[in-house]
């Protein structure tokens, strides 16, 4: 059990009297963001009352002084993630406070063995997935130019849509990651892997079914019928790549969050040196020395042993995921060690299709 | 006080989208000027993405050390202004030093001193210190902005928790709108110094409406260091046209003139400003420069002109007729027969096509161009020089993609002439690869033969090669001759090539290719008719049987789309 805790004391003068509505607010503002198992109330004479919330996460006290506009108010939550602040902003977007005295404690510190181990573990995953994530991009760009042209073009829309898709997933975040946020991050890590790994081939796979479609609708493989849809499949390939990226670092900032608060806002710069270290590798060593599809091959495995890393280091037990990350291991194991007939085989089919 | 709050939300993220905005482009601008004006596109992209992603990511980490936010971002702008104003010109400046230095050997026709500064690491070490720096300050400068705009948001609107998500994802809108915009719109047409200044000034604008809204005093000395970018950035773009020229002087004269080692050229070329102007357009896939270079030759004042195509050397037209000469009728020699269905490549100038067009017994010529540019300057500027060449009823002209053509096609030809650029970036090795020979002898017939006009080295002429190599021949394949021959001589033998005739006229040299084995008598020279060809060029080819390529047949060596060949490195 993890004991770490967040614990705020907040005494406050009002700006004007206190009334009724103003603590049914504020008892409604607890209830909306925490989770209430018991309450005990009391009111004094001639006035003051006294609020205890037993709540899930631990608990609130709240106390009231109407003859001087004073309250104070405890809350003890044992996880690090609840936002505090911001239930401190709902509440004061309605009772008007002059003067506030507020403090943030971090709690129960002694009770968890220090977590900076765990921290750093996050740090090296980010620096890998960040590296695997724009290799992906790299791939596909080097892909894109073999199959439609104009390298200079492709390498630069491929980073203009990959960095605008990352975006989108930090901003759709909330929307996509609801349940526990370790086996959604292992779950993006898989088909991030799978689609960044394909991709290359899928480019490849792409322009031969349009190619073949063309021959036998009889329509012009240069004309927009054709062009339009075959252009969009292939940016939805960068796009698909950019947004579970985008979605991954997020993901790694609250993993980050649940061991240390503060640090965890290192995890972006960390996520940039992980970017910087695959796009120097990428020309210099990578490129020169593998087959293309291979180098897709190797970076997804590599993606999939960090998913792994992350499950045994953190202990998540999840049997399907952990069989997946197995068949997909030993499928990429086969595929590398046969690389260069795949490849071959590959580039036979949907490359020259068939016809060499 | 809600909808004044919700102005103030947008008037943040508009700003926010503008400065993501001027961001990338200044990566995007380095990037792309470095990539021409070094000619190593994938290398250069990727390794200045990354490094601006780096320093991206340390201005991040440190921006909690930035204490007052207002004049944190007023400076950051004014800096990032002012090195978006000078970025290009910094890039032309160091690439144009760089040349000269390298070339200071040929100052005394030293060759051995020349080529051993040509592969001096510690000079490129510099050269590329000195510009990935100006691209870490942009990335790290850009690193402060987002977190400084999270906390101005904090300061004016409170901390809701929306803020931040929402700064993140404009940011990256005004990325993608930047990229977009340069890939669509700046590439095709690309006036890099007149962007660069254009970008930094509405950079400059932001900046400008920080210090009136927000700044409540010592506003005087951030209006002065405004002025002094906005006056620079207008300096630098009037005299946009001065920069590029002379740049381009140093890169285009310097190394030729020095090395003719002739004291006339060199008075006369002595002072850059007396130079003529070098006339540079752009197309959709590369820059077209023209400029006069006179020669003289056996004492004779000869005007000439040259064409370069991002920067690599096409013909000079006092020479071009020993080049095309030398690859028409040398490979129809060859081939003792003349074709009568022929393909023809690239080659856009018209000039191989005036050579074609000398043969009666060749019925039709498919002629397949890439860059309507080109095209244009057949049919004008050099129309003369090719005879009206493109006009023949015989040629059928189709502006295509090469590989694409070949890709889709069912015709059958004799003949097929490839005149393409040199391999010198990935985009045109892809012309040099295993898959691209595949479709070539998929279309040609059972008889027929190839020729094309490729980087191929030999022994003797070592040296020679070596200093042309800086002035006009270089491939992404290896510095190393033996190792550039192995790749191009293996591609096209797994490409079905069975014959690979290698020969050198007038420093160019050529292959000729047959699909079965032994397919070349050596005495073609005596049996052929050389009435159509000069007597310098037939002079010239008599040395064809005495010449020695070394090259070695392997599958490691090829050269394919999905593993481009063995990249030259550190070559800026």
């Amino acid at each position: 059990m993890d004991t770490r805790s967040q614990h705020l004391l907040f005494d406050a003068v009002l700006e004007r009297d206190l009334t009724e509505a103003d603590v049914e607010y504020i008892k409604q503002v607890i209830e909306k963001n925490l989770t209430v198992v018991d309450r005990i109330e009391h009111k004094f004479t001639p006035q003051g009352e006294t609020i205890v919330f037993i709540l899930s996460e631990s608990h609130f006290t709240l106390h009231t002084y109407p003859e001087n506009r004073f309250i104070s108010l405890d809350i003890y939550v044992c996880n690090m993630e609840t936002n505090l602040k911001k239930i401190v902003n709902d509440i004061s977007a309605v009772v008007p406070f002059e003067k506030v005295d507020q403090k943030f404690l971090a709690r129960g510190a002694i009770g968890t063995p220090t977590h900076s181990q765990h921290l750093n573990l996050i740090y090296l995953v980010t620096v890998m997935t960040a590296c695997c994530s724009i290799l992906y991009e790299l791939l596909l760009a080097q892909a894109l130019s073999t199959t439609m042209g104009n390298t200079a073009l492709r390498y630069n829309t491929t980073i203009g849509l990959y960095i605008a898709a990352m975006g989108f997933g930090a901003l759709l975040y909330k929307k996509f990651i609801k349940r526990d946020i370790l086996e959604e991050f292992v779950k993006i890590e898989l088909l991030l892997s799978i689609l960044g790994g394909l991709a290359p081939i899928m480019a490849l796979v792409f322009d031969y079914s349009f190619n073949k479609i063309a021959a036998s609708s009889g329509v012009s493989f240069f004309s927009n019928w054709i062009q339009t849809p075959l252009f969009t499949m292939n940016h939805l390939l960068i796009i698909g790549i950019g947004f579970l990226s985008g979605l991954e670092l997020p993901l790694l900032i609250d993993m980050g969050k649940r061991f240390d608060r503060k640090k965890a806002s290192f995890v972006l710069a960390y996520d940039y040196f992980g970017t910087l270290i695959g796009a120097i590798l990428f020309p210099i060593v990578i490129l020169p020395e593998l087959h293309l599809f291979t180098i897709g091959y190797v970076v997804s495995a590599l993606n999939i042993v960090v998913a792994l890393f992350v499950m045994m280091k953190l202990k998540i037990e999840n049997k399907k995921y952990k069989i997946i990350i197995f068949v997909m291991l030993i499928i990429w194991a086969l595929v590398i060690m046969n690389s260069s007939q795949i490849n071959e085989g590959i580039i036979q089919k949907f490359y020259f299709g068939g016809q060499i | 006080m809600t909808s004044k709050k919700s102005l103030i939300k947008l008037e943040i993220l508009a700003i926010t989208v503008v400065l993501a905005f001027c961001s990338i482009v200044y990566e995007l601008l380095l990037a792309n000027t470095l990539a021409i004006v070094t000619g190593n596109y994938i290398w250069w992209q990727s390794l200045t993405i990354g490094i601006y992603i780096g320093g991206l990511g340390l201005g991040a980490y440190f921006s909690d050390k930035l204490k007052d936010t207002y004049k944190s971002i007023i400076n950051i702008e004014i800096a990032l202004s002012f090195l978006g104003v000078v970025s290009v010109v910094y890039v032309y400046f160091l690439h144009g030093s760089y040349k000269y230095i390298d070339n200071l050997f040929y100052y005394t026709g030293d060759f051995r001193s020349a080529v051993y500064l040509q592969n001096l690491f510690a000079l490129k070490f510099v050269f590329f210190g000195m510009v990935q720096l100006l691209t870490f300050m942009i990335g790290l400068f850009s690193g402060f902005e987002i977190p400084l705009m999270v906390r101005i948001a904090e300061d004016r609107l409170g901390e809701a928790s929306d803020n931040e998500y929402q700064i993140f994802g404009i940011n990256y809108i005004g990325t993608l709108v930047g990229t977009t915009f340069f890939a669509y719109l700046l590439l095709p047409k690309l006036d890099v110094i007149k962007t660069s200044v254009a970008v930094a000034m509405l950079n400059l604008a932001v900046c400008v409406y920080f210090i009136v809204r927000y700044l409540k005093f010592n506003k005087k000395r951030y209006y002065i260091s405004s002025c002094c970018v906005l006056v620079f950035g207008l300096l630098i773009g009037f005299n946009e046209r001065t920069i590029t020229q002379t740049y381009l002087k140093v890169f285009y004269y310097m190394p030729k003139i020095l090395a003719q080692n002739n004291k006339d050229l060199e008075d006369l070329y002595k002072k850059i400003d007396r130079l003529p102007d070098i006339e540079r357009s752009k197309s959709l896939y590369q820059y077209l420069d023209i400029f006069n270079y006179p020669t003289i030759e056996k004492g004779e004042y000869k005007d000439a002109t040259i064409l370069t195509l991002d920067t690599n050397f096409q013909f000079n037209t006092a020479t071009e007729f020993y080049y095309h000469q030398a690859f028409a009728h040398a490979s129809i020699a060859m081939n003792e027969k003349v074709p009568k269905k022929v393909l023809l490549l690239g080659g856009g100038d018209g000039l191989l096509l005036r050579e074609l067009l000398k043969y009666d017994e060749i019925e039709s010529i498919d002629f397949i161009e890439l860059d309507e540019k080109m095209l244009d300057l057949a049919r004008g500027r050099f129309a003369k020089l090719n005879q009206n060449s493109l006009d023949n009823p015989k040629v059928k002209t189709q502006v295509n993609d090469g590989f694409y053509y070949l890709r889709n096609t069912t015709n059958k030809y004799d003949a097929i002439f490839i005149d393409f650029p040199y391999p010198n970036s990935y985009d045109l090795a892809r012309l040099y690869s295993v898959e691209f020979y595949k479709y070539v002898n998929k279309a040609l017939n059972p008889n027929g033969f190839v020729i094309l006009d490729a980087p191929f080295f030999d022994k003797e002429n070592e040296l020679k090669d070596n200093m042309r190599a800086r002035l006009m021949v270089t491939t992404v394949f290896n510095e190393m001759h033996v190792l550039n021959n192995s790749v191009v001589a293996s591609t096209f033998y797994y490409a079905g090539f069975k014959t690979i005739f290698p020969y050198r006229v007038a420093d160019e040299s050529f292959l000729f290719l047959k699909k079965e084995a032994g397919a070349i008598d050596y005495n073609f020279m005596e049996k052929a008719d050389l009435s159509r060809l000069s007597p310098e060029t037939i002079a010239e080819m008599h040395n064809i049987k005495n010449q020695n390529f070394p090259y070695e047949i392997a599958a490691r060596y090829i050269n394919s789309i999905f593993k481009p060949a063995v990249v030259k490195k550190n070559e800026f």
